[in-house]
């Protein structure tokens, strides 16, 4: 198994958004009564989120480095 | 009606990666290919960031809401290398290119969601695969 001296990705993502069309608005509309259902759907509106994810170092390496991988120095 | 749609803006930290390219060795960074032609071996380091919109649909079922995105994002790859003798030299590599996801949010109310999703960005060739968890909070 070669030795690799790459090391495993850590990603960080931060997103803004806006829901444009959702069935929570049309439910909520059209429900007058039970309303749990409707209440766990996404509204529209703005959204912000943090996400937090890894990368194999195999897969980081396809990604940003990759090629030619038998000549790299295995120390 | 249980779908819906949304637009997307991200900014991700692709991470970093460092490798140390023995001499006669060559590697691809993004769509250059380099080789050490030095008698030292050469640290690599790669630090990549994306900027990325996106259009995301989805569909409500119950708690649970499965979703797939496209998209194109911005990214660039910053380099620095660095021989044996304490030289260093730095360049960076950007592009314009598309990614996509999927994955699935658990709505723990209406206002927040946890998210496990996998995207794969494409980097003016080789992808970035990513497998991540996401806190979601609307307005």
């Amino acid at each position: 198994m070669k030795k690799s001296t790459y090391v495993p990705l850590s990603l960080i993502s931060m997103s803004l958004g806006v829901v444009l069309v959702s069935g929570a608005a049309m439910a909520n509309d059209s429900m007058s009564g039970d309303t749990s259902f409707a209440g766990s759907m996404m509204k529209r509106g703005p959204y912000i989120g943090l996400g937090y994810g890894r990368s194999s170092a195999d897969t980081g390496l396809k990604g940003i480095v990759n090629g030619n991988l038998d000549k790299k120095d295995k120390s | 009606m249980n779908e819906h749609i949304s637009l997307e803006a991200s900014y991700n930290k692709l991470g970093k990666t460092g490798l140390t390219l023995a001499p006669g060795g060559s590697v691809r960074v993004a769509s250059e290919t380099l080789t050490n032609t030095g008698t030292t071996p050469l640290k690599i380091g790669t630090d990549t960031k994306s900027f990325g919109i996106a259009a995301k649909l989805g569909r409500n079922m119950g708690r649970f809401r499965p979703f797939v995105k496209l998209g194109l994002h911005r990214w660039n790859t910053d380099m620095t290398f660095a021989s044996g003798l304490n030289a260093s030299v730095s360049g960076d590599e950007s592009g314009t290119d598309l990614f996509y996801g999927l994955g699935v949010e658990w709505a723990v109310s209406k206002a927040v969601g946890v998210q496990l999703e996998y995207e794969s960005y494409d980097i003016g060739g080789p992808d970035v695969d990513v497998l991540g968890v996401a806190l979601r909070y609307s307005f």
